[in-house]
């Protein structure tokens, strides 16, 4: 070729990660624009000043060759070697060629398409190449920090095919993790390209922060400084960050080890790294899941995440991504691992709800003058059903809204046990707020002289703290009730606004089952009821958007609104908003308050208003809410109203409603007890409560909540005692002596035992108001004796003692309450009540009517009392009133009603409590042959009428009647641990036979034809029958559960319908069970399983199982796919189960039993064939 | 001596053949579209080898799917069942050693007689040929193909020998050379070398750095193809089939381009077989 004349452009491009040069050439001007290391220096020196990248040089610098791409003449050479299979040696060998000679590397590379053109050098005339070295290869300058020395040192090979990836690193080796994330984002990198120039920026955004995040897990994973935990969750991420940022881009659907990072390996011969070996059947479970899992939404995706999750030790993996549930699921039992998920923990665990953290940060509103404080009360708010689902936090600001009993106090809480079903639904998180201070606001009062004056009274009275909460052992008043300041003639407690948000966290964490949320702040805006009236449903008002009904809180300021309008809003309002911040998790409480003790301890916990859905041995409530509801006093308003005129004949403000409520607990000798009431959460207790005060009304709802703390001795003697009075505004300046108002104008009381045994009712009460003026002389026993509710419909009928009826007439006001008990003390049931204290019922005929009659109490009250239910159950059936076995079915059909219990949803958590109880509280030795007759007498008449239902029954809860059984057993053996051998061996013997007659019952029952009602049966004993295995296995020997199995399953002679379907579940579930992870058992099982399965799968055979109609073939046909594919995956089991034993490292780590085992493998992998 | 026990439970796995064979079967899909049921209507995430009833025989096919699933392909459907078979068939293949699998084909030959196993030959030769055709899953579900590519390698080997061991008639022998059977077996060999997915220079950086470790059993199929070469040429002579001839040069041209030096020795031998 001809020289080149003039000039020369050179274009270099260098891939960092992956060695391919691209040299580009043209011709312009008579200049060499010459990219090399040194500005204006001669060739000769290049090696020395490589730091400059850009320089001009004159033409004689340059030497210009004609070359082939295989100028060396050997590019045949090594492809003559590879071709004798020694691609390996002649790889290592020729890296070496290539370390040696680095430069000139472009032209030896013998698969870069680009070096068949011609490429020019950087190097000097002939005369001064004195070094290869002097040839240097050519850096865009973003690799200006490459020393002189490390360009020396050897270079990733050349691209492939070699038999060693470009991305491999010593790291790897011990973490492949670290190079599957390289050689990933080396292949996204390329694709950003692409999604550029397509103007597909949404995935270049999703792929950049996958490369972001990706990249910085690497780098974690290199420094090794996480513990061996994080590392795996770190782990873990990177791996479902590869799956979704394939997914997103369409590449290849890859399936690493999920905690490993590997590719996972299925092999099961020669060299296996267990790391990541999974069986092939398993692979291909988590090849489909991961498949299937949704690549998600780019903003789900951040880096803080991923950086927080990675640093933040025991916080879960899979905090706020949705793909990264997939390898959630693959990780725990996972459904779309079908057969191939684990089966339950056997272990008690505790049951887990959702928590939700309440911070508040600031309250940017003020309600209250100095002095007067705002109560503020937080709950939990069901928008479906209209109904709370916590009891309420309360927090009392003064009027710098910082706490008011200790101003330095964060104000928080956390609302507890909120149910899976609960955070489905839209949740509010609700504060309603309270003003306790002067009748009016200071807005209406307006004028200047009477704020002033109320202040300087407010402020001397109370000193710097407005609210006596911090002296209140110092006065009685105080004490008796912690709103000290309501005793306050001038104080009343008066409804002021509400505010609502949607806790929108709670359900994305409910639908992506997160195990904690990220703070998140937000605020509430504040707004006040247009009537007063309608405070209680202001809440519903604001979410239901009725804008008549409220509005932000005006502020009276005069002209300068009209002249400044741009003001900050906050100025015009009087409240403005509440600034919250709102942490979710899930779990136990009692576990993330360990967990979390920096945020959590001391923090007020907002309990559930009732029980989640069970209650565990040693769980621990005894309180009733009360619902101050709604009061009618137009009946006696009238004659107040008239008095009020003509004591006060000002007669300007009228005194018609105003009515304050005060509650307290009282024993039956009429004495207060003490500090027994809060308002739930937050604020300490009090002794008496003192309601709101609406203003000229005579049927005010109050709509608020107190608790009442329940003793656990002599609860029987409390009643609640509610005291009417009239509030008046203008009474103080009237003067305290008169103090008329003080004095109440009703009372009504309400008895927790109305008939001394049993709880008083939830719901709704409505009471009776008698008379107060000549209270005092009233004794508790008087009053106590009339009734404390009225008929709404008659109020006539009710008969009232003479005695009161002098002292203390019926008035026609009414008050009406929502009472709830929340305990685990107490029932309101009295059958419950009458079988908890069954000892004390000597009527045989009687405990029966009750057992009878258990079976139809409410489930809720059942769960409560699970222990205490279960006791005296089995306590009858071993007592000496049931010693001829009479009550064996009452007994049993009531407890099978309880273990009923477990298979409705609604009690998810039932299990683990059932669990704990029949492990640590279970203690009826001699219980196991009543349970096994009572199972009998049932077997022996499967089809009738009577029986049929309970025998159903029964067998659905057939597992935990065996684990009754046995563990009774358990206990029997104990005892029997101290008398002589001979006697076990023979009460040992007695069992079995009658574990095995009750199993021959059972057989006999599957092989019975006729009626055809009998499938039914069948059908759910099928479906049961594996889940007393286990129990079976702590009575028989494990060979002799295999005879056990294989005669029920020949004992299904009906082989018909959906029948077929739930036997091969039934043999699927005894392949995944423990039967057949036992050697011993797996020999035997294989060939019965094998006979089993046979006739289920294959070639569908139109004749044997098709109908005459066309319809009725294709349902046949289906019903054939679907028996096939269960068959399969029978042996998918057995597969899995059979190559997991193969590859087991302690097997692998113990060379003898690692030849014993090859030795087996050999056998069994002779056998394997045979199998299926 | 071979138990008859055994011999029934060889023909279990003759049963697996034809499971996927009626996964397949277009009177099954006809029925899956015709009958409502909860099983039959396709859901959007499907149940690996389900163990609750009812589950659903087809799924809609993943979003990242590239290439919709051979026999439901107008609809997008992912039979469930073909994959799981596949897999489970695969499996098997891949848990026995070369001698099991070459010994279990001599019982067949030597109890059942040679038609027998022809047909259980050609069974499973068209069930390898549409695992390879993405029938049973997808293209990109990276991990199942690269054991589908192992396992056919590796049971090829052992199929090749008593091909040609035992259905080679001898010259002037009685017995009718099995023109089916020798196609099928041609046209899944050369399926599985033409196969798109053994052609490394067109792997992505991350599937070629995971496949590293399964480029060295393809040294076995240079020896398959080494076996099946007297085979071909008696072939040859008698007919001529166009899906055999179709895959055997595209497999052939596939391995030309670029003069990729692995399977230069596969090349010469095919080339030599033409």
């Amino acid at each position: 070729m001809r020289p080149v004349p003039h000039v020369l452009l050179l274009i270099y491009t260098y891939s960092f990660s992956s060695p391919r040069y691209a040299v580009c050439s043209h011709r312009r001007a008579p200049v060499t624009w010459y990219p090399s290391t040194s500005s204006y220096k001669t060739a000769a020196k290049v090696d020395d000043t490589q730091q400059v990248f850009i320089g001009i040089f004159p033409k004689s610098h340059i030497f210009i060759r004609d070359e082939s791409p295989d100028a060396e003449g050997r590019l045949a050479e090594v492809a003559a070697m590879i071709n004798n299979g020694q691609s390996a040696e002649v790889f290592a060998q020729w890296t070496k060629d290539v370390a040696a000679m680095e430069a000139m590397k472009e032209e030896e590379e013998p698969f870069a398409h680009l070096s068949t053109r011609k490429s020019f050098k950087l190097a000097p005339p002939p005369d001064q190449a004195n070094s290869v070295r002097a040839r240097l290869p050519v850096y865009p300058a973003s690799l200006r920090s490459v020393s002189p020395t490390e360009s020396h040192a050897p270079k990733p090979l050349p691209p492939r095919p070699s038999l060693k990836s470009g991305d491999d690193t010593i790291s790897g080796a011990e973490q492949p993790i670290v190079d599957e994330i390289a050689s990933a984002l080396r292949e996204w990198h390329t694709l950003m390209f692409q999604y550029l120039a397509r103007r597909d920026y949404r995935l270049f955004q999703i792929v950049r922060e996958h490369i972001e995040a990706l990249h910085l897990g690497r780098r974690q994973l290199l420094s090794k400084t996480l513990s061996a935990e994080e590392t795996i969750n770190l782990r873990r991420q990177c791996v479902a960050r590869l799956v979704n940022g394939n997914i997103v881009q369409g590449l290849d659907i890859i399936v690493r080890h999920p905690t490993w990072g590997g590719l996972v390996t299925v092999d099961v011969e020669g060299e296996l790294d267990t790391r990541s070996w999974v069986s092939a059947v398993r692979m291909y479970a988590m090849q489909v899941s991961l498949a299937y899992s949704e690549p998600s939404s780019p903003g789900v995706w951040n880096l803080g995440a991923f950086v927080e999750n990675a640093t933040t030790p025991g916080n879960p993996a899979f905090s706020s991504q949705t793909a990264l549930q997939e390898h959630a699921r693959l990780r725990s039992n996972s459904k779309s691992l079908g057969s191939l998920g684990t089966p339950h923990s056997p272990h008690p665990t505790r049951a887990k709800f959702y928590h939700v953290f309440l911070d508040l940060r600031a309250f940017v509103a003020s309600p209250c003058a100095p002095g007067e404080t705002a109560e503020l009360f937080f709950n939990l708010y069901k928008s479906d059903g209209a109904r709370f689902v916590s009891e309420e936090f309360c927090a009392v600001l003064n009027h710098q809204g910082v706490l008011a009993r200790d101003p330095t106090s964060r104000i928080r809480t956390i609302f507890t046990d909120i149910l899976q079903s609960d955070a489905q639904d839209p949740i509010y998180l609700v504060c309603k707020i309270v003003r306790n201070g002067s009748m009016k606001m200071g807005s209406t009062m307006g004028s200047i002289l009477e704020g002033g004056r109320r202040t300087s009274e407010a402020s001397f009275r109370d000193g710097p703290y407005p609210v006596g909460f911090n002296d209140s052992s110092t006065t009685d008043v105080s004490m008796m009730s912690g709103r000290g300041q309501s005793d306050l003639p001038s104080h009343f407690r008066r409804p002021f606004g509400c505010a609502v948000l949607e806790l929108t966290q709670l359900k994305q964490m409910a639908t992506e089952q997160l195990e904690a949320s990220s703070t998140r702040e937000h605020t509430m805006p504040i707004f006040v009821p247009t009537h007063e009236n309608t405070f209680s449903m202001l809440h519903q008002d604001i979410l239901n958007n009725n804008s008549k009904e409220f509005q932000k809180s005006p502020r009276f300021v005069g002209s300068i609104s009209l002249i400044r309008p741009r003001i900050n809003w906050s100025f015009y309002f009087r409240a403005e908003m509440l600034a919250v911040s709102i942490k979710v998790f899930y779990g136990d409480a009692g576990t993330i308050i360990r967990e979390n003790t920096s945020l959590l301890q001391d923090t007020p916990l907002s309990l559930r208003l009732g029980f989640p859905d069970v209650v565990f041995p040693g769980d621990d409530r005894n309180e009733l809410y009360i619902k101050l509801w709604s009061g009618d006093f137009t009946a006696s308003q009238t004659s107040t109203a008239r008095r009020s005129v003509t004591n006060f004949a000002r007669g300007q403000v009228s005194t018609t409603g105003n009515v304050q409520i005060s509650i307290e607990v009282r024993d039956q000798y009429g004495h207060t007890v003490e500090r027994s009431i809060t308002q739930c959460s937050g604020e300490p207790e009090m002794s008496q409560f003192h309601s709101m005060v609406f203003q000229r009304t005579n049927q005010p709802t109050y709509g608020e909540l107190i608790k009442v703390k329940l003793p656990y001795h002599n609860a029987q003697a409390l009643h609640l005692f509610f005291t009417f009075r009239h509030r008046n505004v203008r009474e103080r300046s009237i003067g305290r002596s008169a103090d008329l108002s003080e004095r109440p104008f009703a009372f009504a009381f309400l008895p927790l035992f109305p008939d001394s045994r049993a709880f008083v009712e939830d719901g709704s009460h409505t009471l009776a108001l008698y008379k107060a003026d000549r209270i005092s002389q009233i004794s508790p026993e008087i009053y106590l004796s009339a009734p404390f509710w009225t008929p709404s419909s008659r109020p006539d009928q009710v008969v009232i003692p003479p005695e009161m009826q002098k002292y203390a007439p019926l008035l026609r006001d009414t008050l009406i309450i929502r009472s709830s008990l929340v305990s685990t003390k107490f029932t309101q049931n009295s059958v419950l009540l009458s079988l908890i204290n069954w000892d004390k019922i000597s009527d045989r005929e009687v405990l029966s009517t009750i057992l009878t009659m258990f079976t139809f109490v409410d489930e809720k009250d059942v769960v409560r009392f699970l222990q205490d239910i279960f006791n005296s159950l089995f306590a009858i059936l071993v007592s000496s009133t049931n010693q001829g076995g009479e009550m064996d079915h009452l007994v049993f059909n009531a407890l099978v009603t309880v273990l009923g219990i477990v298979q409705d949803r609604r009690y998810s958590n039932f299990q683990p409590v059932l669990d704990v109880y029949i492990e640590s509280h279970f203690n009826y030795p001699t219980a196991s042959s009543h349970m096994i007759r009572s199972m009998n007498r049932l077997l022996l008449d499967p089809t009738a009428n009577e029986t049929a239902s309970s025998l159903r029954a029964a067998l659905k809860v057939w597992y935990y009647l065996l684990k009754f059984i046995t563990r009774s057993r358990e206990l029997q053996k104990q005892e029997e641990g101290l008398s002589s051998a001979s006697s076990t061996e023979q009460s040992e013997q007695a069992f079995k036979r009658e574990l095995k007659s009750h199993l021959s019952e059972v057989n006999r029952m599957m092989s019975t034809v006729a009626p055809a009602s009998i499938i039914g049966t069948q059908t759910i004993a099928l479906q049961h029958f594996t889940s007393i295995l286990p129990e079976l296995g702590k009575v028989f020997p494990i060979v002799e559960l295999v005879s056990i199995a294989t005669k029920f399953a020949n004992a299904i002679s009906m082989v018909k319908g959906k029948m077929v379907i739930w036997k091969l579940i039934m043999y699927l579930q005894i392949v995944k069970g423990f039967l057949f992870d036992n050697p011993q058992s797996r020999t035997l099982l294989v060939d019965s399983v094998v006979s089993w399965i046979k006739p289920h799968f294959g070639k569908f055979d139109e004749y044997m199982h098709g109908g005459d109609s066309d319809a009725a073939k294709d349902t046949a046909r289906i019903a054939w796919l679907e028996s096939i594919r269960l068959s399969i995956t029978v042996t998918a089991v057995m597969l899995d189960k059979l190559q997991q034993t193969l590859v087991s490292p302690a097997i692998l780590a113990d060379k003898i039993a690692l030849r014993q085992e090859q030795y087996n493998i050999d056998t069994l992998l002779s056998l394997l064939p045979r199998y299926v | 001596m071979i138990s008859p026990e055994r011999l029934l439970l060889l023909r279990l796995r003759c049963r697996i053949l034809e499971s996927y064979l009626e996964f397949q079967n277009p009177a099954s899909l006809k029925a899956i579209e015709k009958i409502r049921s909860p099983t039959t209507s396709a859901h959007n995430i499907p149940v690996t080898f389900p163990e609750s009833y009812p589950f659903s025989l087809v799924s809609n096919l993943p979003k990242s799917a590239p290439n919709a699933v051979g026999a439901l392909e107008n609809k997008a459907l992912y039979n469930a069942g073909l994959g799981e078979t596949a897999i489970v068939f695969l499996t098997l293949a891949l848990s026995s050693p070369r001698k099991i699998w070459l010994g279990s084909l001599e019982n067949i030959m030597e109890i059942e007689g040679p038609e027998t196993l022809a047909a259980f030959l050609i069974r499973m030769f068209k069930v390898g040929i549409s695992i390879l055709s993405n029938d049973a899953f997808p293209s990109n579900w990276m991990n199942a193909n690269i054991l589908v590519h192992k396992v056919l390698i590796k049971i090829m080997d052992p199929i090749a020998t008593i091909l040609e061991r035992e259905f080679v008639p001898e010259e002037g022998s009685s017995l009718a050379f099995d023109i089916n059977l020798w196609r099928e077996a041609f046209h899944l060999l050369f399926k599985l070398l033409s196969s798109e997915q053994l052609v490394i220079e067109e792997f992505s950086p991350q599937v070629y750095s995971t496949c590293l470790s399964y480029l060295l059993p393809l040294t076995c199929t240079l020896e398959t193809a080494g076996c099946v070469a007297p085979c071909w040429r008696h072939q040859r002579g008698r007919s001529r089939n166009p899906d055999t001839t179709m895959e055997l040069s595209r497999s052939t041209s596939r391995r030309d381009c670029g003069g990729r030096t692995y399977c230069s020795r596969c090349k010469s031998t095919v080339t030599e077989l033409l």
